[in-house]
């Protein structure tokens, strides 16, 4: 008997692919073709691992923002949620079904806008052609767990906050971790209580792992465990939250 | 040899609400307690309604039978499970106002997939197309969500609270936006329904059709139940009279 | 079974506690590097009675690189090798209340790790701030070569550049952090060429307290701009800063440097305006 949140899965990747989200992934193709193809000054070389890092660094957050505006909140506004729930199914297996959806809806789209110009330019390109088959996919991997991360944060966030704004208020957490990061770096570097709070500042552990690959600096053994820590605690808040929120708020 | 006496098994309440209270607080406002220690029961089988004024607790006591509020103090079971149990669940339909605004979902699909959620399986094609017909809307069944109208948006509420074999369907002004026709024919299919034991509670300002439809009645103000009326026995107008009756109350208080 | 029942958050707050244990216990496991270190002290003596030069690790127990240094960079056995044989070895904890405060100003460090070499007379000889991979570690630590490395001190290639009659060019910087990006621009063929035939290069070190009379005396700018100044017996023929653009578009420092090249030996006008510079010698 399939599971309840599969069936509902299917269902709720159908919904988020309106008209809107089926131009959507041209957009972001053409966006990653420039991303590619524009020569960068002083490349002499078509390195593939740094070209995707600079497309995934750009198509994940923005591709995630994008299936997850309002993911739980607009369910509640607009009565899909309360309709769901008069069944026999969990609160947890429609946030399942919801992030699998939102998250499927995302690879799709990353994977078709990152790595066509990527193929393209590997056929097209004159430049000699610097290729780490295991280097590049440690970062799809990597790129992976972001995802699941920043999805895991914005229906934590929708679950509380209306409509669009919690992908501002990721933006925003973002934009504000990444100003204290290089303060704490320029001035406050040498104190041990700065460094150790600015840790915990932003869930980074994926990212710095990505520069450890990037840079073939080392194994990132621990900053995949602090990443793993962060994205099961996000999603923990994010189960706890839609088991607390009123699916109903209405007074007469 | 002694027989043992055998109990009798206390019957199993379709409803039971004991003592529930809920008082809302908004931002800017004072408090308003839309419940005040409401209790009452509802065995299987009986068709309730629950009529009041505006602003006297219906909806609210709805929403905290069906789960979607929580109550401040009380409890509430259908068929002794929690509202919120997966148990209860299984045997209970509700019909809404939902606003249905997906444009990429058509009606049949949006139906099957609750009748996937139902578990109703193999049965689930018949299920829909009896009630699609029913409630005539065979036509509409490739319809998206989006475009139907306010009328058509109620009747789908109404097939989903049907759909499979609940036991306890709850009801929200279920003729509020329908037409005289469609009205008759909720009126005709509940006449059907009652006969396969459902419970049926609905909330509606229709006093006709609660006087047609309902073995019982609720009278709800100001967030207490002031009357519980028996309907076998009573002659058509009543309602309105005992309506009328309770305002010249409220009215002189 | 209820609708509301956290199964999952439950799950997920577990896995969440296994990973952060887990990330704690392999952070703080004990790295275990058989490198033996001294401190800055007991290095300088042990440096100059071997003449070796000193590798400086300045570091902290909160560090997370220092730690993926310890972790995975000093264990190896190639950088082990390298350390041992050719270094004295010391180590700084910048949290250590006597010698912490102390090193941080007199080297001017920056962040951490930085990871100092000193002659073993205690010049300052090139540093590296941040984790370092292995492979480009193991270069950094043998790497002797550098043509920067084997230019004369600054009273030294006076003398030598007033014996020769040639143009004496002075490199100053703040430390040694850039020295392989400034060896790169040196040791460009045609910049090699102008500099074998035409000066005597030096380098003068922010960090070096030897250096510090003598870059005052040239005025240099108090920034932490790389900048060059040449020297027409003893009178500054001119000076320009080494702008970063400089690494991408070598040409401009070529043009800067021909500029001040001006004739060969013997004919030497040319450059800009003259000034005499009063040098002493090292306070």
């Amino acid at each position: 008997m399939t599971p309840a949140f599969l069936k509902l899965f299917r269902i709720e990747f159908r919904r988020q692919w309106t008209i809107t989200a089926l131009v959507t992934p041209l957009l972001f193709l053409i966006i990653g073709s420039l991303i590619v193809f524009i020569p960068t000054p002083y490349t002499r070389e078509f390195n593939v691992s740094q070209k995707l890092l600079q497309l995934m660094g750009f198509l994940i957050p923005v591709v995630s923002a994008f299936f997850c505006v309002g993911l739980v909140d607009n369910d509640v506004k607009d009565g899909w949620l309360r309709t769901l729930l008069v069944r026999a199914i969990r609160r947890e297996e429609y946030l399942l079904a919801k992030s699998l959806s939102a998250l499927t809806s995302i690879w799709v789209t990353s994977l078709f806008a990152g790595t066509l110009p990527l193929i393209i330019g590997l056929i097209i390109t004159k430049m000699p052609i610097e290729f780490q088959v295991s280097q590049v996919l440690a970062l799809y991997a990597l790129f992976f767990a972001i995802s699941l991360l920043y999805v895991s944060i914005l229906v934590f966030f929708s679950c509380w906050l209306p409509g669009v704004v919690n992908v501002v208020a990721l933006m925003g957490w973002g934009i504000i971790a990444s100003a204290l990061h290089a303060y704490v770096s320029f001035f406050l570097w040498d104190s041990s209580w700065a460094v150790f709070t600015e840790q915990f500042l932003f869930p980074s552990g994926f990212f710095d792992a990505v520069d450890a690959i990037q840079n073939n600096t080392h194994v990132p053994y621990i900053e995949i465990l602090w990443g793993m820590a962060s994205l099961a605690f996000f999603w923990s808040l994010s189960f706890w939250s839609v088991n607390r929120i009123q699916v109903d708020k209405g007074s007469e | 040899m002694r027989r043992k006496k055998l109990l009798p098994t206390p019957e199993i309440l379709a409803i039971s609400v004991q003592n529930i209270s809920k008082t809302f607080r908004p931002r800017s406002k004072n408090p308003v307690q839309a419940l005040k220690n409401v209790t009452f029961a509802v065995p299987k089988g009986e068709v309730v309604g629950l009529i009041g004024p505006n602003g006297a607790g219906k909806s609210t006591l709805l929403r905290i039978l069906l789960g979607f509020l929580d109550a401040d103090e009380g409890k509430v079971a259908l068929f002794e499970h929690d509202p919120e149990s997966l148990m209860a669940r299984r045997l209970t339909g509700y019909q809404g106002d939902s606003q249905f605004r997906t444009p990429t979902l058509t009606v049949q699909t949006f139906l099957e997939l609750h009748a996937h959620l139902l578990n109703l399986n193999g049965s689930a094609k018949d299920n829909i197309d009896t009630l699609l017909k029913e409630f005539n809307l065979s036509n509409a069944s490739n319809f998206s969500l989006s475009s139907l109208s306010k009328g058509m948006r109620q009747k789908l509420e109404l097939v989903l609270a049907f759909l499979g074999t609940p036991r306890l369907v709850f009801l929200d002004e279920p003729t509020a936006s329908l037409d005289p026709p469609s009205v008759f024919e909720l009126r005709d299919f509940l006449e059907v329904r009652k006969k396969t034991g459902v419970t049926v509670f609905f909330s509606s300002h229709n006093l006709s059709e609660v006087e047609n439809v309902c073995d019982r009645v609720l009278f709800i103000s100001n967030g207490a139940v002031l009357a519980d009326y028996d309907m076998k026995k009573r002659k058509r107008g009543f309602l309105e009279k005992a309506f009328r009756t309770h305002l010249m109350e409220k009215a002189s208080s | 079974m209820h609708q509301r029942q956290n199964i999952f958050a439950k799950g997920a707050a577990i896995v969440c506690a296994v990973f952060f244990i887990g990330s704690l216990a392999v952070d703080y496991w004990p790295s275990g590097s058989s490198l033996t270190w001294l401190t800055l002290e007991e290095a300088k003596v042990s440096a100059r009675a071997s003449n070796r030069p000193v590798f400086l690790d300045v570091y902290a127990e909160w560090c997370t690189p220092c730690k993926q240094m310890d972790r995975f960079v000093f264990p190896d056995d190639t950088v082990k090798d390298l350390l041992t044989r050719k270094f004295t070895l010391a180590k700084v904890n910048l949290d250590d209340p006597v010698w912490g405060d102390s090193v941080k100003k007199r080297f001017q460090v920056r962040a951490i790790p930085t990871y100092i070499v000193l002659s073993p007379g205690g010049r300052e000889i090139k540093r590296h701030v941040g984790f370092f991979e292995k492979s480009a570690f193991s270069r950094w630590l043998g790497d002797d070569q550098l043509f920067i490395l084997s230019w004369l001190g600054f009273e030294k290639a006076r003398a030598h550049a007033a014996q020769l009659d040639k143009r004496l060019v002075v490199l100053v910087t703040a430390d040694t952090e850039n020295f392989e990006k400034l060896n790169s621009l040196v040791e460009i063929p045609e910049a090699r060429k102008i500099i074998d035939s035409v000066f005597v290069p030096t380098v003068l070190i922010r960090t070096n307290a030897s250096d510090e009379g003598f870059i005052t005396q040239l005025g240099a700018a108090k920034t932490r701009m790389d900048e060059i100044i040449v020297l027409d017996r003893e009178k500054e023929i001119g000076r320009f800063v080494i702008s970063p653009d400089m690494y991408f578009n070598q040409s401009r420092f070529l043009q800067k440097l021909r500029g001040f090249s001006g004739n060969l030996p013997g004919t030497r006008r040319g450059g800009g305006p003259q000034k005499r510079i009063s040098l002493n010698s090292s306070q």
